[in-house]
């Protein structure tokens, strides 16, 4: 006790010094944590970076949905008056649902069809199969005319057949050995893909350096022919009804 | 001895905050942090009001769509041919997309689970639903949806950016719930081949759950299709 005594006197003011500089540190260290719980609090967790775009995402998602549900507002605004005028006219809305058949007839791919558009062959290639090199790489492929048919829908494509067969929503693409089936029918090459829409951006779309023609198919010397047409006649579909399982919803809304 | 002491403790502090600091700079450096609160609360705002008036423009089309339900179920009282012709332009309805359905069938979830998300590459691509698709139209799926986007004759599947994925001009992320209506085991097994789909989607790490349903329902799509170029040839037109 009295050896400390005796050694604290002498350094009285260092002591001092050195519990000042703590207390600043302390208060330092207690300032920048209060800083950060603070503020995690009114984050309502941690707001990152990828959350932020994930909202902006969201957002722009929303907005597009928006401009879809105006659209489809006014296009059904205009059916109605259609609607009143043909019952005041002629005392039925029969002539009008009519006309509406015939176009949603044309929406489900029913109805023969014209326009311009694009007309795409692909054949296997003609070029010598090199030793240790696969024949496949020669062949054109069902997943290659599946994704050819998705780049013209994206570029904005109304109406596809593929040797004939018109293009629907369920229509499925599938390997069949030598043959690729198409809706369960088979067929070989060439394959003759028709597509009606603005014949400009179909061909762009299908000549643009990043297109699955020219990433996949342009090595091995398939033969791929992109032809723009002023004036092209697809069939309609003439398979079975898929109405087997799918019945309407009836009342409330599908959700 | 005392003064040893406090410098070691004093050491520790300071090892303690430079530990802090660093971790500070270096999770700003990723990118997970420095976010204004600001933007944020806008962003969340924003958001809000689109959503407000997406729930007003939803209510508005409800509107019409029975107004225009009305006209035609009025219409079709009057006679056996405009019972017939509202029957047929039901079932076109339904193949055109337009129309909601519901009948049995299966809900596929393919997830990626948030791996994607964290090195941002796009682990489930546009050609995997494009080819899941593709398979469940095989089976004979009568209609499909994927993430409430009714599949029409136009719906494409786009890769846009990392790892969203764009069907009908919307964009998604992983993950993807298909729903589609048609025989629920046809649908099912097609998937399950061996080395078929589902094998190989799981073999990449893919996440894949398919539920078998009684009553599958899918909304009809949203959008407005066109036809501004493929026009109808009538019967009897000379081509």
């Amino acid at each position: 006790m009295r050896k400390s005594l005796k050694r604290e006197n002498p350094t009285d003011m260092n002591r001092k010094g050195y519990l000042y500089y703590l207390f600043i540190l302390a208060a330092i260290i207690g300032f920048i944590a209060t800083v950060q719980f603070k503020s995690n609090i009114t984050y309502q967790g941690i707001v990152t970076i990828p959350k932020l775009l994930d909202l902006q995402n969201e957002i722009k998602n929303v907005e597009a949905e928006n401009k879809q549900l105006n659209d489809s507002i006014s296009e059904q605004a205009l059916k109605l008056s259609l609607y009143k005028s043909g019952v005041e006219s002629t005392g039925s809305a029969f002539g009008i649902m009519q006309n509406e058949l015939e176009k949603i007839r044309n929406y489900s791919n029913y109805s023969k069809v014209q326009g311009p558009g694009v007309i795409i062959t692909l054949n296997d290639s003609q070029q010598e199969i090199a030793e240790g090199e696969d024949v496949a790489w020669y062949l054109i492929h069902d997943i290659d005319v599946l994704e050819i048919v998705n780049e013209l829908r994206t570029a904005g494509a109304e109406a596809i057949s593929i040797n004939g067969e018109r293009v629907t929503a369920t229509t499925s693409i599938r390997c069949g050995g030598p043959t690729i089936n198409i809706d369960g029918k088979r067929h070989a090459v060439p394959f003759i893909i028709k597509a009606i829409g603005d014949p400009k951006s179909l061909e762009a779309s299908a000549l643009a350096p990043e297109s699955y023609i020219e990433l996949y198919m342009a090595y091995s010397g398939l033969q791929i022919e992109i032809q723009k047409v002023e004036k092209l006649i697809i069939d309609g579909y003439n398979g079975r009804n898929k109405l087997r399982y799918q019945r309407k919803t009836e009342g409330g809304e599908a959700k | 001895m005392k003064n040893i002491k406090v410098q070691i403790a004093i050491a520790l502090v300071c090892i303690v905050l430079g530990l802090m600091v660093s971790i500070q700079f270096r999770t700003v450096k990723q990118g997970v942090g420095q976010v204004s609160e600001y933007r944020a609360r806008e962003l969340a705002a924003q958001l809000k009001k689109t959503k407000e008036e997406n729930a007003k423009l939803q209510n508005v089309k409800k509107e019409y769509e029975s107004k225009l339900k009305e006209f035609e179920d009025a219409a079709s009282q009057g006679s056996v041919s405009a019972k017939l012709l509202k029957q047929e332009l039901d079932q076109a309805r339904m193949l055109a997309g337009v129309e909601d359905v519901e009948g049995p069938g299966i809900t596929v979830v393919v997830d990626d689970l948030k791996f994607s998300e964290k090195v941002n590459y796009p682990l489930v691509s546009y050609s995997m639903l494009l080819e899941l698709l593709n398979e469940l139209n095989a089976a004979g799926a009568e209609a499909v949806s994927i993430n409430e986007q009714r599949i029409i004759s136009t719906s494409e599947i786009r890769q846009v950016g990392g790892i969203h994925i764009n069907i009908n001009t919307v964009s998604y992320a992983p993950p993807f719930v298909f729903k589609a209506i048609g025989d629920s085991k046809t649908l099912e097994a097609a998937l399950r081949l061996r080395e078929g789909i589902v094998e190989r989607f799981e073999a990449s790490g893919i996440a894949v759950t398919i539920t078998q349903e009684q009553l599958v329902k899918i909304q009809r799509y949203n959008g407005v299709i066109e036809r501004k170029y493929a026009k109808i040839i009538k019967e009897g037109e000379s081509h």
